[in-house]
């Protein structure tokens, strides 16, 4: 894919936290340096990295949350930095978000209805005469019942809340949704059905995904390319299945090895072999 | 650490620079004619008030004015008091030990025995003991200092005779540097009593609280599995960590502390600089109460830096940075 | 259809937060008698004028009359005016300057913090230093400076507490919204386009709220106080009547009429106690505060062993039949088993409501084994372990049954000192997170000392934890023991842990998700080393997670646990190629990667 393609593109972005005042007295971290990446239409990136990796800093960059220190994000060619108010809006409805941790991803003093409507009124998608009708719409496509949405987030389930969040970057009809960490904080059985029901709405709803996670498992069954991230670089980046399977950089091998393979055979075969090189 | 003490002080010298600053708008802002703010209402000689015009450059611009005003008070330099007919430095200087005496003790008790029942307040499984305690410091909280201090004059002094209602020393006494001091523990015991009430209360309220939050920590489940004795794991896995706060609370105290004592010196008639400083406010006599403003806000100031710089060493977190 | 209809339509009642929260408030005595307090303070204030019997500044009778006095209640002041007039009519000012000019501060501190904390950067630093400096110089200094220079009037005392009471609100203020800040509904409201002012007003104020309400009940009885001693010094209008003033006109007389203090004395208390006890009320309210309930094991246990001998069986000869039952099927490598578990359940309350984490299980650990715990988050895995160490959480036990052994003592029946000695001596527990696990103002050498139980100490306890962090692969040159907790590396501070662990000698060691809060790179480490203590020493292991990577590499029997029972328990390598219960299966099915992986070993 050429990168004239790429919906979303980060071009040497830098980021470098404790540049604050005299009376901060903190040291200068390098959180992200130097990173170039692109999404691609329909496509799902995955940004993978261990905690500290800058993987979290990367995906605030590219949501226009923080400013990069240095480099540029741009969408659909245009220069985020450079956007006037009109492009700006556009960014805002095209890129969405789904966070890790779906206890806080959702106002604790809004109902689901009203989360949900507001940002369709805000964003004028639907009249308001008719958006009873899109939540409902919108809370069928992500798997849940039409109930639900009079209820409180305290009354909804892990897995329920991260649906809702879901809901919400989709009501928007965006062309790209950062998911940063969206599995990681769901049991093991809700992971296995959120990553399905995401897989779903891609195909549904053409929609492009940055998939960050520090879950090789996870982001080997959903995306297409991935970006290797380690203290702030990138290490290494490329379609899953080659970086997965012949990675290049000692970095993506470590990684590799390090990660616990679910199968005791497997995990028999390594240590045995390890003690054997070890004797020999 | 050094860093860390660099930074605090980069903070106090500006803070006290504002205050000055505060001060000094203030008595710019202040209605009547600039001389008779500065000396109050005494009837001058007129070349001293052509003195005071040159030396706070009064019909130059306002920070010029200013500048000599910080000038003079930098080098020690706190006016002249009509009142007093003395420099108003000497003066609060007459004053200040006996008042700082009243403040640090009232702390000392009032923090001491803060940190009692806020750590037996903030252990206990008791539901009723916590209540009660609770509805203690509560209630302590509520009482004006110079309110309790008319009590206790009124009670301890008055009727039943046990400690006296006023002074620092009693008449007359010549006696040696012991009966003195004995003599004066003797008058301290009420007002200090009177000015320990708010400081215990403020103490009692952060300890028990933070006790009770290091309490649900994961360590003490550590300490726990390690089968460290209850009260070993009070001592030194809960007390340690929730004492932290209390350091910070008692600088902050002890400004509330300076504001504190002028009422309940009132009370008892206590040679400090509460009763300077209504004297002067009815005398109005402005250098003096300027004086013993800048100098409260210096030690203000000052024991905050020394609590932060005290909290930083403690926490091995801050100290180690 | 609109949103008016959307409202109507709601076939649910939605409990609100505020709601729940007042109602929780007003459930405690405190919050009730303050509120009555103040109800009476703000009656007494609007009506003053009616009720008074006297003008206030009228010399209605003789002086100084003691209460109870004929035509005066309260009786009078030492120019023969009414007390109870003035003390009716002093509760105005006392509340006026209570309210406006707390209320002030707290509006200037609600604007100040929320801007600082919202944007942060150099005005957060900025406002913050502006607000240390107001929040270390006394209120009532300033006061008496203000009224030196400007004369004393109601509107000044107002105006200056206002301007010096607002740091605490704003500090909370900021904080909150720190905090909030962090929250991704935040966040995902910028990510939308919401505006910062929209963001802050419906998002972030209406959550930062409610400590924001305890702190203005305390400030207004807070300004009250400040204003009896402005008016105790003198400052203001000798025409209006204030308690401050009464107090000070009662100097002169206490010792002939004590009452001309008590009286306006105890208006001034009674009226902060009401404000103190409701934002004591609301504070309870918003942070409920477990008391350290302490779970007495002793009488839990006495309970438990009263109904085993109901049903005719007793404790140990249970377990010894429990133990030659195993004794059949004896594992050569073992013999019998180091722990036997059976039919344990634990059950408790929480917030009213039963919990059953623990529903009747049964299992046994062999000596040298690794046995794996694998389940869900809620299935109740945790609690065995913590049930078994008697480290729980204080909460109030409901139902607590069954039998456990180590090396054939009773693991639930004591209590006290032996129940320590046995404990210390058979089970160690090994935590998910290590930073929170470890003291952080203690240097990690001092808290692995404490895991000796003073048996030894100085140089041969230093010996001894420089060899037990050597085990756990931590060379004596990096120094650990002379280190704090935030010094060292995640998978540093949790082989700390394990070495912490080890210094008790145990015979189990319990490891609750031991690599969960860990980077997969340093997980693999600190596996290999629990792995080692484990081949090498022969250290059983009961190895609780919720992650069969952890589970394949470490365990060789597991349990599956599912809503506090077993679903299925078997050999890891059976367990892996042929899962018989559904919901074994279904969890294998979801572990991305599983499918790949056994595709690649065919």
């Amino acid at each position: 894919m050429s990168l004239d393609e790429a919906i979303l593109r980060a071009d040497d972005v830098s980021c470098v936290f404790g540049a604050g005042g005299m009376f901060s007295g903190s040291k200068q971290v390098r959180a992200v340096d130097g990173v170039s990446l692109h999404v691609g239409p329909q496509e799902t990136l995955g940004i993978v990295g261990e905690s500290g990796s800058g993987k979290s800093t990367m995906a605030r960059i590219l949501l226009g949350l923080l400013k990069p220190t240095s480099g540029t994000v741009s969408f659909e060619g245009v220069d985020y930095a450079k956007m006037n108010r009109a492009q700006r809006w556009n960014f805002h409805q095209a890129v969405q978000v789904v966070f890790q941790d779906p206890g806080t991803s959702l106002n604790p003093r809004k109902s689901v209805v009203k989360i949900l409507s507001e940002v369709l009124l805000l964003h004028k998608k639907v009249p308001g005469s008719k958006v009873l009708d899109r939540v409902i719409e919108v809370l069928d496509s992500v798997g849940l019942p039409s109930e639900i949405a009079f209820r409180m987030p305290h009354e909804l389930s892990g897995g329920q809340k991260q649906r809702v969040a879901i809901g919400r970057a989709i009501a928007m009809e965006p062309k790209v949704i950062i998911a940063d960490e969206a599995l990681s904080a769901l049991d093991v059985s809700i992971q296995a059905q959120v990553l399905s029901l995401m897989k779903e709405l891609q195909r549904d709803l053409n929609v492009s995904y940055a998939f960050i996670s520090h879950d090789l498992g996870v982001v080997r069954e959903i995306a297409d390319r991935v970006v290797v991230m380690h203290n702030g670089k990138v290490e290494e980046t490329g379609n899953t299945q080659e970086v997965l399977d012949h990675p290049q950089a000692e970095y993506t091998k470590s990684l590799l090895a390090a990660r616990f393979i679910a199968n005791p055979h497997e995990a028999r075969r390594v240590r045995l072999a390890r003690e054997l090189s070890e004797t020999l | 650490m050094l860093r860390f003490t660099i930074s605090r002080l980069a903070i106090a010298i500006p803070l006290l620079f504002a205050i000055i600053l505060i001060l000094f708008l203030m008595l710019k802002a202040a209605p009547g004619d600039p001389v008779s703010v500065i000396i109050g209402n005494f009837p001058a000689p007129d070349e001293y008030r052509q003195q005071i015009v040159e030396r706070y450059n009064l019909d130059d611009p306002l920070w010029v004015q200013f500048w000599a005003y910080l000038g003079n008070l930098i080098s020690g330099d706190f006016g002249y008091s009509f009142a007093n007919s003395a420099d108003v430095i000497d003066v609060i200087f007459s004053r200040l030990p006996a008042t700082l005496l009243l403040v640090v003790l009232g702390i000392v008790f009032g923090s001491a025995l803060g940190i009692v029942v806020g750590l037996v307040s903030g252990r206990t499984t008791k539901r009723g003991l916590d209540n009660s305690l609770n509805i203690f410091v509560l209630i302590a909280f509520a009482i004006p200092s110079f309110w309790l201090a008319q009590l206790l004059v009124m009670f301890f002094a008055l009727q039943m005779g046990w400690f006296p209602t006023s002074g620092l020393n009693s008449a007359g006494l010549s006696a040696s540097t012991w009966e003195t001091a004995a003599n004066m523990a003797w008058h301290l015991v009420l007002p200090v009593t009177a000015l320990a009430l708010v400081d215990f209360a403020a103490v009692a309220r952060i300890i028990r609280s933070s006790t009770a939050e290091v309490a649900t920590q994961d360590y003490i489940v550590t300490a726990q599995l390690k089968r460290v004795r209850p009260w070993r794991i009070t001592s030194r896995h809960i007390f340690r960590n929730a004492s932290l706060p209390v350091v910070t609370v008692i600088g902050y105290r002890f400004g509330q502390a300076l504001a504190g004592v002028l009422l309940v010196e009132k009370v008892f008639g206590y040679p400090g600089m509460g009763q300077l400083l209504e004297q002067s406010i009815i005398k109005r006599d402005n250098q003096t109460i300027l004086g013993i403003v800048v100098l409260v806000a210096v030690m203000v100031v000052v024991i905050n830096l020394i609590t932060d710089l005290l909290y930083g060493f403690l926490d091995p977190r801050i100290r180690r940075a | 259809m609109n949103m008016p209809a959307v409202a109507s339509e709601r076939g649910r009642k939605v409990p609100r937060p505020s709601l729940e929260l007042l109602k929780r408030a007003f459930k405690n005595p405190l919050t009730i008698i303050g509120a009555a307090l103040l109800v009476v303070l703000v009656l007494t204030a609007i009506f003053a004028d009616v009720l008074a019997p006297y003008k206030p500044t009228e010399i209605a009778g003789f002086p100084l009359l003691p209460p109870f006095s004929d035509g005066f209640l309260l009786g009078t002041d030492n120019l023969g005016r009414d007390t109870l007039s003035r003390v009716m009519l002093g509760s105005r000012m006392s509340l006026a300057v209570g309210v406006f000019g707390a209320g002030m501060g707290i509006l200037i501190g609600i604007v100040i913090g929320s801007i600082a904390g919202y944007f942060g950067g150099w005005l957060d630093t900025l406002l913050m230093r502006v607000a240390e400096l107001f929040q270390i110089i006394p209120a009532l200094i300033i006061a008496l400076v203000a009224a030196a220079l400007f004369g004393g009037s109601m509107q000044l005392v107002i105006l200056v507490i206002g301007f010096t009471f607002w740091p605490d609100t704003a500090r909370i203020v900021r904080a909150q919204i720190l905090t909030l800040k962090e929250r991704h509904f935040i966040e995902a409201a910028k990510v939308a386009g919401f505006k910062s002012r929209r963001i802050i007003l419906s998002d972030l104020l209406p959550n930062a709220l409610p400590p924001v309400i305890v702190q203005a009940a305390l400030l207004v009885g807070w300004a009250i106080l400040v204003e009896a001693g402005l008016s105790f010094l003198g400052v203001g209008d000798v025409n209006i009547p204030t308690w401050g003033q009464m107090l000070s006109s009662a100097q002169v007389s206490l010792s002939q009429s004590p009452w001309l203090s008590i009286i306006p004395g105890l208006a001034v208390v009674l009226s902060v106690l009401g404000f103190n006890f409701v934002a004591d009320g609301f504070n309870s309210a918003l942070n409920p505060r477990r008391l350290a309930v302490e779970v007495d094991y002793r009488k839990l246990n006495a309970e438990r062993v009263r109904k085993l001998k109901s049903a005719g069986e007793g404790v140990t000869a249970e377990v010894q039949t429990v133990e030659s039952q195993y004794a059949h099927e004896t594992d050569e490598r073992s013999g019998i088993p180091q722990l036997i578990v059976d039919d344990l359940v634990f059950n408790f309350k929480v917030g009213g409501r039963e919990v059953r984490a623990v529903n009747g299980v049964s299992f046994h650990v062999n000596r040298g084994e690794c046995v794996g715990i694998v389940g869900e988050s809620g299935s109740g895995k945790s609690t065995i372990g913590r049930v078994l160490a008697q480290l729980l959480p204080p909460v109030e036990v409901s139902r607590f049954e069954g039998r456990a052994s180590l090396d054939g003592e009773d693991l639930l029946g004591l209590s006290g000192l032996k129940a320590d000695r046995v404990r210390r001596d058979g089970i160690s527990m090994v935590f998910q997170d290590p930073m929170s696990h470890l003291n952080p103002t203690m240097k990690v050498g001092a808290q692995i000392e404490e895991a000796f139980g003073g048996t030894i100490s100085g140089a041969e306890a230093r010996e001894r934890i420089d060899e037990l962090l050597e085990r756990v692969d931590l060379p004596r040159a990096m120094n650990v023991a002379d280190r704090y907790p935030h010094q060292l590396s995640g998978g540093q501070r949790q082989r700390a842990m394990i070495a912490l662990a080890l210094a008790m000698k145990p015979k189990l060691l319990i490891a609750d998700e031991p690599t969960t809060a860990l980077d997969a790179s340093v997980q693999a480490s600190v596996v290999e080393t629990l792995l080692k203590l484990h081949h090498e020493e022969g250290l059983s292991i009961l190895l609780i997670s919720h992650d069969f990577g952890l589970i394949a590499n470490m365990a060789e029997r597991v349990y599956v646990m599912r809503q506090g029972k077993f679903v299925e328990s078997a050999d890891v390598i059976e367990l892996f190629d042929n899962p018989k219960h559904d919901y074994t299966k279904s969890l294998l099915a979801a572990v991305p990667g599983f499918k790949a992986n056994q595709g690649t070993e065919a």
